[in-house]
């Protein structure tokens, strides 16, 4: 019986003009979308390497003790398939001798008008167009066949319920998903030939099929929500104009509301404001640092060795050097004192930021996550590394470049200073250890290190599972409204 | 009356709807094998509701409908193999062949082996034309619609039919055509209860007809009764006299 | 009959679909004022081709329709002043009452400045229920759809008036009420042409009954001619005969 419903359905669904709609649809956009995507890719790493390359070159022979290096992100070959956040991550960081490494975004050579309109990526092909066609296939599924009066002669026979919404489930799904997974098929060959990018390269694939089987699992949900639909309407232009309603809530309005709710109700200071306060702090500590050195050069040079500025600039005799030994070692205690103490200020400046735009953005994901489009979208931008986790893997990069430079260069570098109070200037020796050549100094390079996959999933199981549980509940709830359907 | 080889019973039915309306007002009524019964009233007197109750698309209120011994709303599912159902208006699926949707019918109904010359078969018994077989039901008319429908009935050789107004769109010829197909399957000792206003028909064809007035049968005669009585001027005095309820 | 020029007149009336299906073929009709012509046939016989020809709804391929005298091809605005339409199966304005529609349409053709009383009286005379009147129209049976269509109809009080199908759906009662009307409206006037499968019906109301098989209309019987002859077996006769075409 239930084998009977589901070809009725499957052949239904074939001879429908949806199917012919959903097919063109799926065949055009998904291939056209991965391969615009990935020609945009190309040209991104192609941007990528000329950077990196004309850093090298103009600082090769330059390498000071106080260099500034530089560190690009390379782009995500996953952001063929969802362009996500890669217009808003940083890709830059250039790193300071002070430890205040600076974040920045690089702008490549863009195209306005896509950025007006957004990218028909992978991402938003799917969730914004398929999952309208999942709902297209199955809306009117029982409320069309109430209209046509087919409905009552199937129930005048004896077949379950629970085997009429199943049924409908898969044939619709079934009929939809293969001209579906026709067209990612294009779409990755179209991948595999340009050169540009193998799916089956090392750690690209697993991902991938990440991506697919979370796909999958969402147009599943999109058919079980058009079947809820049908189950609560009884006539096919009430299906049609509540599937509409449905769809533009869902898709369209709710992930847009969600995060302008949570910046009312948990609004943070913006990132400007932030880096003005640190910057502030640095410079008073920087201040208190200045006037514990010059206390410092009074207390040893000037009390007790009795020297004086003059002296200790013009001459150098035996107790002008011993006194600059003991102010040396003294400075060296001090300045790691407030350095250490800049450090963990800052630090806990900037979790303290961190931790309070995490308690917004988990605010407006937990929102957002009503809708199934939100939770995939999360999903896949995070899989492609172009979502929120990588903001946080980028800045743990720059962390690590940061103190990679500081050990090839900063710690190389010997300042002497003398300041007494009385003095409005000071008297500086900058040299590096010995052995130091700044022309036989490499380059940092940054080498980029992606997130893993294992580290996304940590974050990300709640929406997967949450898809899962979108499916078990869309379908539940038409068998349920159907329990109660008046066929008649 | 022998109560007992009843294949449709309907015992003390009777159906209030949630807004108040009460549908049926504790029907009794029963077709024996091999008789037609015509179920005659206006529209909202209670006919459609009947055949709803006896397909469980509704509960009773109270009351109990029986096919072939069976408690529709205790035992659907087996209660349902033994009925077929000719709906009125049925559109059935557009973009299928006659052919087509009679074979699904068919295996819903339990008939899963049948050949292609079979189906052929019935669709020839209803007069259906020969080349309308393999082409889209959505370019029917509404006559072969209806013996589409019929045909649907017809294969699934259940002892049980319940037809609401079968006759109602059709040109006379078709009318009489399906008249004969109803007595073929009468003397193949199946039990019809048949909704219609075609009160001309009903008195050639029944062997019982009933009339329904708000909800209550409250008229029965049978064949031999109507020898000597004229259908329409009973229907119509019944139908003109008060109000049963206020 | 008195000979006066009949208000409906068909004239060699020809039409062939663009799929080449010749849908009618030199038609000869005329219904004069006072007059019910019943035209029967089988579902794609004609019978609604010729109805819709004579609104204009679709161009003939040859001939002419005339509403009192008037081409209406040539001058169908004019001519629809003339002829009132009672359409099978319409759903009418489900959101409006009874009234709202019925005025609707009253404006329509013609009659802007009627009272509300006036509108009840033409709902009371379909015997429409009073308590329906200001109801919203989705919540009607078929049956009161119909009457309303029928006093939408009457409301109009053209000369001439087109009825396809007004009895399918309609139980006895609501037949005979609306054969009762039909027989006031005939002794005000007016030329009646109405498409029917009720050949029990026709044969009562009708003056003239013509039968239609494939785009022809292959006889014409008068009131006088049917009390000698069994309109039924003519018709299935005609039916039963050779196909007219190839």
């Amino acid at each position: 019986m239930l084998k009977t419903i589901i070809n009725k359905e499957i052949l239904e669904a074939l001879l429908s003009f949806r199917f012919l709609f959903g097919t063109l649809s799926c065949l055009i956009l998904i291939p056209i979308g991965i391969y615009v995507n990935m020609k945009e890719y190309e040209q991104r790493r192609v941007e990528y390497q000329e950077i990196e390359r004309l850093y090298q070159e103009r600082s090769a022979g330059q390498v000071y003790t106080n260099f500034q290096a530089e560190g690009y992100r390379p782009p995500s070959i996953l952001s063929v398939f969802s362009f996500g956040l890669e217009s808003f991550l940083p890709n830059k960081v250039v790193t300071s001798e002070n430890g205040d490494y600076q974040i920045s975004k690089e702008q490549g050579i863009g195209n306005p008008e896509s950025s007006l309109f957004g990218k028909a990526d992978f991402l938003f092909n799917v969730g914004f167009i398929i999952s309208l066609l999942g709902l297209i296939f199955t809306f009117n599924s029982i409320s069309g066949e109430k209209e046509d009066a087919t409905l009552r002669l199937i129930m005048s026979n004896p077949v379950p319920r629970w085997q009429v919404v199943l049924a409908k489930m898969i044939g619709n799904y079934v009929v939809l998903i293969i001209p579906f997974l026709i067209s990612v098929v294009v779409g990755l060959i179209l991948l595999n030939t340009s050169g540009v990018v193998s799916i089956f390269a090392h750690g690209l694939f697993l991902p991938f099929a990440l991506i697919l089987l979370v796909t999958l699992a969402f147009i599943l949900a999109m058919c079980n929500l058009g079947l809820l639909i049908s189950t609560l309407t009884h006539r096919s232009i009430i299906s049609m104009i509540t599937l509409l309603f449905i769809w533009t809530a869902l898709v369209l309005s709710w992930p847009k509301i969600s995060p302008m709710i949570a910046t009312i109700l948990y609004p943070v200071k913006p990132q400007q404001v932030h880096n003005s306060e640190k910057q502030l702090i640095r410079q008073n500590l920087e201040n208190e640092l200045d006037r514990a050195r010059r206390e410092l050069f009074d207390d040893i040079f000037t009390s007790r060795f009795g020297l004086t500025f003059d002296q200790l600039r013009k001459e150098t005799t035996e107790i002008v050097t011993k006194a600059k030994t003991a102010f040396g070692q003294a400075r060296a205690t001090l300045d790691k004192k407030y350095e250490e103490r800049i450090t963990s200020e800052l630090k806990k400046l900037d979790q303290e930021y961190l931790n309070r735009r995490s308690a917004q953005s988990a605010i407006a994901r937990n929102l957002s996550r009503i809708s199934p489009v939100s939770c995939y979208t999360y999903i896949v931008t995070e899989v492609s590394a172009t979502g929120i986790l990588e903001l946080s893997n980028f800045l743990e990069n720059s962390e690590r470049f940061q103190q990679q430079v500081k050990q090839q260069l900063y710690d190389k570098s010997i300042h002497e200073w003398y300041g007494p109070t009385k003095t409005k200037g000071a008297w500086r020796i900058d040299t590096s250890v010995p052995g130091f050549d700044p022309e036989k100094q490499p380059v940092p390079h940054l080498s980029y290190k992606p997130t893993t996959l294992s580290r996304v999933l940590r974050t990300e199981w709640i929406d997967i599972l949450l898809l899962f549980l979108f499916n078990i509940f869309f379908f539940a709830a038409s068998y349920v409204g159907f329990l109660r359907y008046d066929v008649r | 009356m022998a109560m007992l080889n009843m294949v449709l019973k309907a015992d003390d039915l009777s159906k209030r709807y949630e807004d108040g309306v009460l549908a049926l007002d504790h029907l009794n009524l029963g077709v024996r094998p091999g008789e037609v019964y015509c179920l005659l009233g206006a529209n909202g007197a209670g006919k459609t509701t009947t055949i709803n109750l006896f397909l469980n698309f509704i509960p009773p209120t109270t009351g109990t409908c029986y096919i072939k011994g069976i408690d529709v709303t205790k035992d659907p599912l087996e209660a349902k193999k033994y009925v077929s159902f000719v709906s009125e208006n049925v559109m059935l699926y557009g973009n299928f062949t006659a052919r087509q949707n009679l074979e699904f019918f068919a295996k819903l109904g339990g008939k899963t082996n049948l050949a292609k010359e079979q189906y052929y078969q019935v669709m020839r018994r209803v007069s259906l034309q020969e080349k309308a077989f393999e082409q889209r039901v959505k370019t029917y008319s509404k006559g072969m619609r209806q013996k589409l429908g019929i045909s649907i009935a017809i294969i699934k050789d259940a002892p049980a039919i319940l037809l609401d107004e079968p006759t109602s769109g059709l040109d006379p010829k078709a009318a009489e055509e399906f008249l004969e197909i109803l007595t073929e399957l009468k003397s193949e000792g199946k039990a019809i209860l048949m909704s219609t206003h075609d009160i001309f028909r009903a008195k050639e064809i029944g062997d019982r007809v009933g009339i329904m007035k708000e909800g209550r049968l409250v008229m029965e005669r049978t064949r031999e009764d109507l020898q000597f009585e004229d259908l329409v001027k009973i229907y119509i005095d019944y139908m003109k006299s008060e109000p049963l309820t206020a």
